[in-house]
């Protein structure tokens, strides 16, 4: 078997504005993550300029440990995370949202889902370890150090959330060090663990719906099932964006274009939905043949 | 900790016996506070007196800054914390092999540790007089010892090198020693001194001593750098994982100048770190042995798989 992976590539002056996937370093997540008896302490100047340090006081502490077991060694403690919200919230809390017909302007800010990439240990980074990683409920997705420094595990199961202020923004978005070379696919294992939805979970559902029906116990997935299954991801998704961009096409429109856009948008709408949804019905159909092709020739051997 | 000053360091800065015993004649440094026993005497100094010797040969003008200072550091010898660490240090001068910096304040921080932290109060409060009465400005950066060549005493200080002539190197410290450079600057008079640090690394207490060892973390990872800005700085909360504070310092510090120098340290001190701590090994070693290949039943189609355009 082959496991496809993502890596992170340098971001360049051609890269898309910061997004979902996108890895940013944040220079305070090792030591949130060091243990949960730390204790932080504040640098102060003592006096005659004498550097030196207190411990923080409860209100002072930003966040508690995310949670890392302490007994693992700070080679393994992350100090950058990939954001895993979702594109139109991260648009919203990094770029703000004008205003739309009667709906004021919102500024930037809010708060943002974040998967810690921590570094691995060899063992952990092995083929064997890639296809676990792929497979399992594990909760982690290893990004090969392709030639590039961050490699390692990004680490679904301690997601976090950070708040941003407006203020924070512009720093945050600088902060990004890495690009993903297939989003894509970090998206499908993203929806795995958090949904339980997409073409891996599909796969896995098809690959054991198969061995069921036919007691083979390895073989391929069902395809026209894993085609079906996954279609249904992609096609919600994606008919719940066309109707949602339809939407904001007639709320951007001014007062004296909106009637014209409106007919514009339902007009498309009527044409592109209809053939969505019909091609989810034939992959649906062709999904269920084959479960009941596969369930007869158990029948007659 | 700092406070406190033999002969032996004092005496390099003023040149020589002599020149000590002409200049402590005429009032223009502080007798030492002499303590005597077993066949050994140690001869004691505010730190201050650093600022005398700065001002000895200057302009008519110091006078009264010079009398100010001769008073306050009189003061500090009658101060109790004084009092107190003279006494500790005549009890026990007998454990003393030498009378430098380190062995004083291992022998305080042992015996009288409140005493020891009254006394850098106290001088810290008389400096702060001095400031208020005399504007007198007086600045203390760490450092390290770099090098020795041409008679100078090359001290890295953050990205600079300060070049020091021996009579403002106090206790002579070695290549590689850290070190405190103190600065004194008054209207048109400065002067700067090169002391030997003592960080009391045996202090009592895992609490004191891990603020001390991300101090030594500091200086070691910035050598002799000053302090830069420090987003997080975390304490461990037991005495065994204490020595987890490198590794929250040197994160921090990865933008620190001299990054190649300090990754084979940081190395060391991890290695360390592992070595005091197998349990850390005998766990790593059970999860890697408990690591069963689950079964895989999952290709990468999920992963090639394009979605047809739905909408077309």
């Amino acid at each position: 078997m082959s496991v496809t992976l993502t890596t992170f590539a340098k971001p360049d002056g051609d890269a898309p504005p910061v997004s979902f996937g996108d890895l940013m370093s944040l220079s305070w997540l090792n030591e949130l993550h060091l243990s949960p008896r730390s204790e932080r302490l504040l640098p102060i100047t003592l006096k005659g300029g004498k550097a030196g340090f207190r411990p923080a006081e409860q209100h002072e502490v930003a966040d508690s440990c995310i949670g890392y077991a302490d007994e693992r060694t700070s080679a393994l403690k992350p100090h950058a995370a990939v954001i895993v919200s979702d594109e139109c919230q991260v648009d919203d809390v990094l770029r703000g949202r004008p205003a739309q017909g009667d709906a004021p302007a919102l500024s930037a800010g809010g708060r943002l889902l974040m998967a810690p990439l921590r570094p691995a240990q060899p063992d952990e980074m092995t083929m064997q370890a890639f296809r676990r990683a792929v497979v399992g409920a594990a909760g982690e997705w290893p990004v090969p150090d392709d030639g590039y420094e961050h490699g390692g595990l990004i680490d679904f199961d301690r997601s976090f959330m950070v708040k941003l202020g407006e203020n924070d923004v512009p720093g945050f978005v600088s902060a990004r060090i890495g690009v993903p070379t297939d989003r894509d696919l970090l998206l499908r294992r993203w929806s795995a663990y958090a949904v339980r939805r997409g073409p891996l979970v599909a796969e896995v559902a098809a690959v054991q719906a198969r061995e069921l029906l036919t007691g083979e116990p390895a073989g391929p997935a069902a395809e026209q099932v894993f085609n079906a299954l996954s279609l249904l991801w992609a096609g919600e998704g994606a008919i719940e964006d066309r109707v949602s961009e339809a939407m904001e096409q007639v709320r951007l429109a001014g007062e004296e274009q909106r009637d014209e856009v409106r007919a514009e948008q339902a007009e498309r709408l009527r044409l592109e939905l209809p053939k969505a949804l019909r091609a989810i019905a034939e992959a649906a159909q062709a999904g269920a043949e084959e479960i009941e092709a596969m369930s007869a020739s158990i029948s007659r051997s | 900790m700092r406070g406190l000053l033999t002969r032996n360091e004092l005496l390099p800065t003023v040149g020589s016996d002599r020149t000590m015993r002409d200049w402590q004649k005429k009032e223009l440094i502080a007798k030492p506070k002499a303590i005597d026993g077993f066949g050994k005497r140690l001869r004691l100094y505010p730190e201050i007196a650093l600022l005398q010797v700065a001002l000895v040969g200057r302009r008519a003008d110091t006078d009264r800054l010079r009398r100010t200072v001769t008073k306050r550091v009189e003061g500090l010898y009658g101060c109790d914390a004084f009092r107190e660490c003279s006494a500790a240090l005549d009890q026990h001068l007998k454990s003393l092999p030498v009378a430098d910096l380190q062995h004083v304040f291992r022998v305080l921080i042992e015996h009288v540790p409140d005493a020891a932290d009254a006394l850098e109060r106290d001088v810290d409060a008389v400096e702060k007089k001095l400031t208020e009465e005399c504007d007198l400005f007086l600045q203390t950066r760490l450092g390290r010892v770099c090098a020795e060549a041409d008679g100078l005493t090359h001290v890295r200080i953050g990205d600079e090198v300060a070049r020091f002539d021996v009579r403002h190197v106090a206790g002579r410290p070695q290549v590689g020693d850290s070190v405190r450079c103190r600065s004194f600057s008054t209207g048109g008079l400065s002067d700067r001194f090169v002391l030997p640090v003592a960080f009391p690394a045996f202090r009592d207490g895992w609490r004191q001593q891990a603020s001390v060892e991300v101090a030594e973390a500091v200086e070691a990872v910035t050598h002799g750098g000053e302090l830069p800005e420090m987003e997080y700085v975390f304490l461990y909360a037991d005495p065994d994982s204490a020595p987890a504070w490198a590794q929250a310092a040197t994160r921090q510090l990865r933008d620190a100048p001299g990054q190649e120098q300090w990754k084979s340290w940081l190395a060391g001190q991890l290695a360390d770190y592992a070595d005091r701590h197998p349990s850390l090994r005998v766990k790593d070693e059970q999860r890697a042995a408990s690591a069963v290949a689950d079964e895989v039943v999952v290709g990468d189609r999920w992963a090639s798989w394009q979605a047809p355009d739905l909408f077309a």
